[in-house]
């Protein structure tokens, strides 16, 4: 392999160097090219048909080319346009008008090895152009695909800088296996997409029927993101410049208790329990009531501390981007180079990305091309200590800085940690180098026909570090350092043929794939404890006392064979079949190997002789596809029943022994597989102004990997197994609308649509006495529910004063509820509170879905766009949790509810106890976390040529772009999608800049 | 480039056809497979089992409130605790089926012991493949199988009986019906007789097993059935093998960091700072106040406030306390009160000298009860001194505010670790050892067994083992139960060892509703006092009533004494773990009545 690697550097340094050459004096052509409208348009490709030779339209739409011959033939090609053939019969100047092309959907979409038009499509593929992912910027690659392409829900992970979302393709199948989809950048098998610099990418592909991943096979279950990065053309060097600036805020749709609120609190907490010197609600003694000198001191004071807005800043960003692109005709070449940098709204945190990629494709001969990918990624996130959640939590009432200045250790006299210290004391951050090298090289020996050879190489080499100096609570120096190293090499055969028919009315192609690949992850780290110094954070981790070390391997391998064939007939009728054999190592010896077949067919009803002369419908194409898919995504080793090591000390003696884990090894570990049947309908009328898809799909998954629980009298606790079945179908819907195209005004609406239901049809086929199939609750896995459900009772208001809890109102074993405290609904209303009175919650949307529209007027542009998530219950800690202050204990501050009290006969939420807490307050904590927000408006002005010219560009554009604008939701945080506590998600603003040379 | 391309598609085939490509091999550690089929192996286990053991400490969460649970004699008649989710569970507020508290306490407790059962089931199993190379650790892992069932049927009284090796294969025959309780006690009393006859006597001082710890368990077994006579021939035993022996004073039990090489220790699990010593546990701290008030703990280290002085024991963490009833318990002079316990803290603010009150005397409205306002006896009010003894009535006194319990109750210092324990620490971690046996309470079982037996010389004998060593004049009268029941308490509270006594001799309950939890503040609104009524119709002890000298001191809680008022006799078992039930279906193993 490091031989491969070494020729492959040799061949690309070689490329670097390669002088692009230039032909030679003929006779010059010069002319302009315009739209209908008149407009010049820029950057049309002139090509005389019969060398080859070509140049670009300049901002006046414009070209000089010299060709070979005053009889010469010219193309004229723009995307978007008719392409247009024109003979020049010895003129050497002419104007050209191109028509707009109506087949505007007959755009090159890339397909697992391959690219086809979007007219031959017969699987389900989204294709989303850059042009779509710069509406939104973001940091990652994933943010910027929410919401579109439907079918595709992007939820956050982690807000803070550098963190990602996640992505899931046509919802949840498997119960415990993986539900990452399948990443490939340029052919390359990855992780995740987070090293990407969103600028490099030309568009990103969703693969989400079977048929179209089953090219994948193995593990392209939960979906295929296949990512193609900007490649060169041939013709003049672009060069393309971007920059941003901007900040990011925040906003939550909660209240805090105040101070005078949060003693209140208190002394109901303490009243309610009897505790002596409170004073009456009349009469609160207060002194009592709070009992810390410093709160007290606040109180009467009247200075309080507004954490929040001491913790939370507005941080800025920025992002720079150039890349230069073009081509002779034997060599095409792209560069870019990325900065982007980040500060988090949490002081401390931020994040820094620089990029580079180089891709060049060489033909030294007509019968080989090569290309040559590399790119290198470097970035670095710094993050704040997880307890900074503390200034929600933390009373106002509180001292965070003493009479000079100097920050206090503990800002109440009980003793509370001031989060802001917590802050101050703690480092951590995370280095990563990513470096992909992917090269291949196609022989094309004879006509028709194609071998190529891809060598895919990725290291992430990632280090790690944690400091909490000896300042920092219980800490004596602690730390951690970790690294990681990520080795992956991808080594795929592709042999294309297509059958040369003398009939065009079969066009045939086969495709013939051979790939074996290796995923190495290797971590190597330590802990310490009693740090020297705190000057050196973790880097003095060799000086300090090692208290653990970590060394862990983690190697997967696979193994296929793949074929395709894509038969098209009379340009209608389109077939498109693959089957795909897979071996992984991370099953048993007698279950590695496993065949993904599929089979798609559509129809171009368009085309039919009926249909030919309704000149409103361009386009109408019905798809129907089905194929079998899998998922791998367990852990490696399962099935050799690994031990785990224990430390101990007899005496001074260390003894390092083993036990197994307590994971029931299972040798017969296989394949989770996935078929599914996928209808489609493309259409485009009115002279392709209004396009749309309407799909259909209904996926079934079997032999689900379960981590399954295991009845712990075994001696285990859980085992992986291959169990169940579960079913998921939605629709999606995608429209399109050019309401208004002229020279001055463009107005285009967009809308996606997605539906998506997921139900447990059976888990491990055990019936009860009456034969009815038994539920997982430990996992909370229920028979004909959906996949993600949380289980629990439903809250049925307060108990009142008056009011007496009879024994069939609260659950057998209570003690009986006292006013204050929550009632429980009689779900199921049989008259008596059970354990059968639990419900049900979907913690899955039931559907999303994006309404954008954009509007161009002359020079300016603006679009904006809207983004909605409905039918999803989320807990929230924040409401019910003594570690979050939603207890109502009156120690922590919290999320203010109208709580109960002798006085306000609240129906809400119960009433607060010092010291114990309310059954059942979890309840409450399940809200609707449906929500709609503006997630995007941009506004832009794009300079005329006039300027241009002077400056000698071919384009530029500012603009101003906010993104998580609005949000209404029921869900109290400050993303709809996190909890109150973790990092919050911003609002960006952005002022940014385009030119292009 | 025709050579390149030969070179590339050779090397895609020589690495594509090789034929073990897919094989996967642990590259970092065991298998199981070699766990299993190896002497050493066998022998990697047995020493694993100590270290899974002390895990225990740690369960429920990083907190421990499992352990807390435990060792912290919650839901005995000797605590009171506090605050938190864990004590709504012991007060049996909410012990509700879908409670999170209840499958973060018991859950960890059923499955921590049975994954201990599974490995001696197979350190049994393919040990005995190995002759005497394997004989210690075989007599180890029949001692952690009798251990360990013992712990389960203690708490849950239900159980399954699992004695072999379980794989996938043979998972699918297993019907999941608790055993029969005659099969339990035949299983852990030849267990554990495998056991004595393969572990050495000689204590090594490590901390590893000896047959005196099997001979303990034995003992706690057969007292459970009954078979008084086995007990004493248990004791009598260790006493002969002269391995251990008593501590001559109780102050130098547990003023040490280290139990495995203590004379009268059976049984510890060994904790240290240095590699191998686990990651520490919360006990000890749980059990001494928390202590925040500047006035107790105010301490300068290089010109900064620490809120942590050693006189007062730092800054702990406080969630389970003594009650009144188990201080009452001890003589005056016991030399436990001291050895056992902090009950007097020192004054520490020097930048607020407060002045004390001349006490008064005051009759308390609601119980009749007399009470002094301060703790100064003197004449005149008195100015504190740094290190001055001073109750929370005198700075209630002096500055009219009243401390949390939290902060002034007295603790158990059984488990304090004064060597580990890091300045100024915020949510301290222990790193004593864990007393598990000692050798105190085989000679309390033996005065148990002769009592029940009615041998009053061997009786007296053993009783006064532990009650002579505290300074108390022997007991020549005849020793009743109840006088081991007291016994008991005093020696063994906070030791984790209070709950099987109760349950075995049928009085839990009892004790419960008489003692269990504190007065620590009347009047309130939870439980109305009612002098008529209180204590006489329920079974309650009248004299562990509302308790001045607690509200004098302290803001206290009501919720203290709740578990007092809600305490149900089927509370004596712990619910099965509902995650079990549901794996193992409700049918084959159905809730324990009550829950």
């Amino acid at each position: 392999m490091n031989n491969l690697t070494k020729h492959l550097y040799i061949l690309y340094v070689l490329l670097l160097f390669f002088p692009f050459t230039l032909s030679a004096q003929n006779p010059a052509v010069s002319g302009t090219v315009q739209s209908e409208g008149g407009e010049p348009l820029i950057g049309v490709s002139v090509t005389e048909v019969a060398s080859g030779k070509a140049t670009l339209t300049d901002v006046n739409g414009r070209f000089t080319l010299q060709v070979s011959s005053p009889n010469a033939s010219l193309r004229f090609t723009y995307v978007g346009y008719e392409a247009v053939t024109e003979a020049l019969n010895g003129r050497t100047a002419l104007t050209i008008i191109l028509n707009e092309n109506t087949e505007v959907l007959d755009e090159i979409v890339v397909i697992g090895y391959g690219v086809t038009r979007k007219s031959d499509l017969t699987g389900s593929v989204a294709s989303i152009k850059s042009e779509n992912l710069e509406k939104f910027p973001a940091a990652n690659v994933t943010e910027m695909l929410r919401g579109q392409a439907a079918g595709l829900n992007v939820t956050l992970d982690n807000s803070a800088p550098g963190g990602a979302s996640r992505i899931l393709v046509r919802g949840v199948r498997s119960l415990s296996g993986g539900q990452t989809p399948l990443f490939i950048v340029d052919g390359m098998i990855v992780p995740h997409i987070n090293d990407l610099n969103p600028n490099d990418v030309a568009s990103i592909e969703v693969l989400k029927d079977a048929s179209s991943q089953a090219i994948y096979g193995s593990r392209a279950s939960n979906g295929v993101i296949l990512v193609t990065t900007k490649r060169g053309k041939e013709g003049k060097t672009t060069v393309d410049v971007s920059a941003y600036t901007g900040f990011q805020d925040y906003k939550r749709n909660f209240d805090l208790y105040s101070p005078e609120e949060f003693a209140k609190l208190r002394f109901w907490a303490k009243y309610t329990e009897g505790t002596s010197g409170v004073g009456t609600p009349d009469n609160i003694n207060y002194q009592a009531v709070i009992d810390d000198a410093i709160m007290y001191d606040a109180y009467q004071n009247g200075k309080y501390v507004n954490w929040e807005d001491l913790m939370l800043t507005n941080a800025p960003q920025q992002k720079y981007d150039v890349s230069l692109r073009g081509g002779a005709k034997n060599v095409k070449y792209a560069l870019a180079a990325g900065y982007f940098d980040q500060n988090g709204i949490v002081q401390g945190s931020g994040f820094r990305r620089g990029n580079f990629r180089s891709n060049v494709d060489y033909s030294p001969a007509r019968w080989v091309d090569v290309g040559v990918n590399m790119s290198f990624s470097k970035a670095e996130i710094n993050s704040v200590d997880a307890n900074f959640n503390g200034i929600l939590t933390m009373p106002q009432l509180a001292q965070a800085y003493d009479a000079d200045g100097n920050l206090l250790r503990e800002s109440t006299t009980s003793g509370d940690i001031n989060p802001l210290w917590r802050v101050r004391e703690y480092k951590s951050s995370q280095l990563d180098d990513y470096l992909t090298l992917a090269s291949n090289i196609t022989f094309k020996p004879f006509k028709n026909f194609s071998y190529r050879i891809n060598a895919n190489l990725r290291t992430n080499s990632r280090e790690t570090g944690n400091y909490r100096t000896k300042l920092y609570p219980s800490s004596t120096g602690t730390g951690q350092v970790t690294s990681f190293n990520r080795n992956s090499f991808l080594i795929e055969n592709v042999v294309n043929y297509t059958v040369p028919f003398v009939s065009t009315h079969h066009r045939l192609t086969a495709t013939l794939i051979h790939a074996f690949e290796e995923d190495l992850q290797k971590t190597t780290g330590m802990n310490f404890i009693n740090s020297t110094t705190d000057i050196f954070d973790w880097n003095v981790a060799g000086d300090a006392e090692i208290s653990g070390a970590i060394r862990s391997i983690n190697r997967t391998r696979s193994m296929s064979w793949a074929g395709r064939v894509q038969y098209s007939l009379l340009d209608r009728y389109l077939l498109t079949a693959s089957v795909r054999r897979d071996g992984a190592s991370v099953f048993g010896s007698d279950n590695k190997w496993a065949n993904f077949p599929s089979m798609a067919l559509a129809w171009r009803i368009n085309e039919e002789s009926f249909l030919k002369d309704v000149h409103w419908l361009n386009e109408l194409k019905a798809r129907v596809s089905y194929g079998v898919v899998g998922n791998w995504a367990i852990p490696a080793y399962r099935t050799l029943g690994l031990s785990s090591s224990y430390e101990y000390l007899f005496g001074d003696q260390l003894s390092i022994g083993y036990l197994p884990s307590s994971q029931l090894i299972n040798q017969d570990l296989k394949w989770e597989t996935t078929g599914s049947l996928n209808y489609g309908l493309d259409f485009a009328v009115l002279r392709s102004r209004i396009r749309g898809t309407l799909e259909y799909y209904n996926t079934r998954t079997k032999d689900l990997l379960i981590q399954r629980t295991v009845p712990s009298i075994t001696g285990y606790n859980t085992m992986w197994d291959n169990l169940g079945e579960t079913k998921s179908s939605g629709f999606e819907l995608t429209l399109n609308g050019d309401v208004i195209r002229n020279k001055n005004v463009d107005w285009n609406l967009g809308a996606t649509f997605s539906t998506q239901k997921s139900e447990i049809v059976r888990i491990d086929g055990r019936t009860d006495e009456n034969g009815t199939p038994i539920n997982d609750l430990t996992n909370n896995w229920f028979i004909g529910q959906p996949i993600n459900v949380t289980y629990n009772y439903v809250f049925a208001g307060i108990w009142q004063q008056g009011e007496t809890a009879e024994p069939h109102q609260y659950l057998p074993g209570d003690a009986q509820p006292k006013p204050g405290d929550i009632k429980i609904l009689d779900y199921n209303g049989d008259g008596q509170i059970t354990v059968d009175d639990r419900k049900v919650y979907n913690l899955m949307p039931d559907w999303y879905a994006t309404f954008n529209t954009s509007v161009r007027y002359k020079n300016f542009d603006a679009q904006a766009e809207f983004y909605t998530v409905q039918g999803v219950t989320k807990s929230n800690p924040y409401l019910y949790g003594f570690n979050e202050g939603g207890s109502l204990n009156g120690k922590k501050n919290g999320i203010k509810v109208d709580y109960w009290t002798e006085q306000n006969p609240s129906n809400t939420a119960p009433r607060p106890q010092f010291t114990a807490s309310v059954p059942y307050m979890g309840l409450l904590a399940l809200q609707d976390a449906s929500y709609f927000r503006l997630r995007t408006a941009t506004l832009g002005y794009s300079f005329s040529n006039k300027v241009l010219s002077g400056i000698k560009a071919t384009r530029a554009r500012i603009y101003a772009t906010a993104t998580n604008i609005f949000t209404i939701t029921d869900y109290k945080s400050y993303s709809p999608e996190k909890e109150p506590g973790s990092y919050p998600e911003p609002r960006t603003f952005v002022l940014g800049l385009n030119v292009s040379f | 480039m025709k050579q390149y391309l030969i070179y590339i598609l050779g090397l895609a085939l020589i690495t594509s056809s090789c034929k073990d490509y897919l094989t996967e091999v642990s590259e970092t550690t065991f298998t199981t497979a070699t766990l299993f089929e190896t002497p050493e192996g066998i022998e990697k286990m047995a020493e694993s089992m100590y270290s899974y053991e002390r895990g225990l400490s740690r369960k429920g969460n990083a907190n421990g409130f499992l352990g807390t649970h435990i060792w912290g004699e919650r839901n005995t008649d000797l605590s009171v605790f506090t605050t938190g989710d864990d004590a709504n569970l012991c007060r049996f507020t909410s012990p509700g089926p879908t409670s999170n508290i209840r499958s973060l306490i018991y859950s960890p407790f059923w499955t921590h012991r049975y994954y201990l059962i599974g490995r001696a089931n197979e350190i049994i199993y393919f040990g005995s493949n190995f002759g005497e190379q394997t004989t210690r650790a075989v007599a180890e892992a029949y001692f952690w199988r009798a251990y360990s069932y013992y712990g389960l049927w203690s708490r849950f009284s239900r159980l399954y009986l699992s004695t072999e090796p379980v794989t996938k294969e043979n998972m699918d025959g297993i019907t999941y019906t608790p055993a029969d309780s005659a099969d339990v006690f035949r299983l852990m009393i030849s267990d554990i007789d495998k056991a004595i006859e393969g572990l050495p006597v000689a204590d090594r001082q490590d901390g590893r097993l000896t047959q005196d710890a099997a001979r303990h368990m034995k003992a706690l077994i057969s007292a459970w059935t009954g078979n008084w006579e086995e007990v004493i021939r248990q004791v009598e035993a260790i006493e002969n093998n002269k391995a251990h022996s008593l501590v001559n004073d109780p102050k130098d039990i547990f003023d040490r960091k280290d139990f495995y090489n203590l004379s009268e220790t059976l049984f510890s699990l060994n904790f240290s700072l240095e590699r191998g010593g686990g990651e520490g546990h919360r006990l000890g701290s749980q059990y001494i106040n928390i202590m925040a008030e500047t006035d107790y703990t105010h301490k300068m280290v290089n010109g900064v406030l620490v809120k942590y002085n050693e006189e007062n024991l730092g800054r702990q963490w406080g969630l389970a306390y003594p009650n009144s009833y188990l201080m009452s318990l001890y003589p005056k002079n016991d030399k436990r009160l001291t050895a056992y316990y902090k009950v007097d803290y020192t004054y520490q603010n020097p930048n607020k000298l407060i002045t004390i009150p001349v006490a008064e005397t005051k009759v308390d409205a609601q119980t009749g009860r007399e009470y002094r306002t301060t703790s100064n006896t003197t004449d005149a009010p008195v100015k504190v001194a740094i290190g001055s003894v001073i109750y929370g009535r005198d700075i209630f006194a002096a500055t009219n505010t009243k401390i949390d319990r939290r902060n002034l109750l007295p603790s158990s210092i059984k488990m304090y670790d004064k060597w580990d324990k890091l300045i100024d620490a915020d949510g301290p971690v222990s790193y004593k050892d864990v007393m598990v046996f000692r050798l105190a309470e085989s000679y309390l079982l033996a005065a148990e067994a002769a009592v029940k037996t009615g041998n009053q010389a061997k009786a007296q004998y053993f009783y006064n083992k532990t009650w002579q060593r505290a300074g108390n004049p022997a007991v020549t009268t005849p020793v009743t139960f109840e006088m081991v029941r007291d016994e008991h308490a005093r020696e063994l509270a906070f030791e984790g060892r209070r709950w099987d006594f109760l349950k075995r001799n049928g009085i839990w309950y009892t004790q419960m509703t008489r003692y269990a939890g504190d007065f620590t503040k009347y009047p309130g609104s939870a439980v109305p006092y009612n002098a008529g009524s209180y204590g006489v119709g329920d079974g309650r002890d009248k004299a562990f009533g509302p308790n001045p000298d607690y509200y004098i001191d302290f803001n206290g809680s009501d919720n203290d004494v709740l578990v007092r008022f809600n305490v149900k006799p089927f509370h004596v078992n712990w619910p099965i773990p509902q995650d079990q039930i549901d794996a193992m279906g409700p049918e084959n193993f159905p809730q324990t009545t009550g829950y």
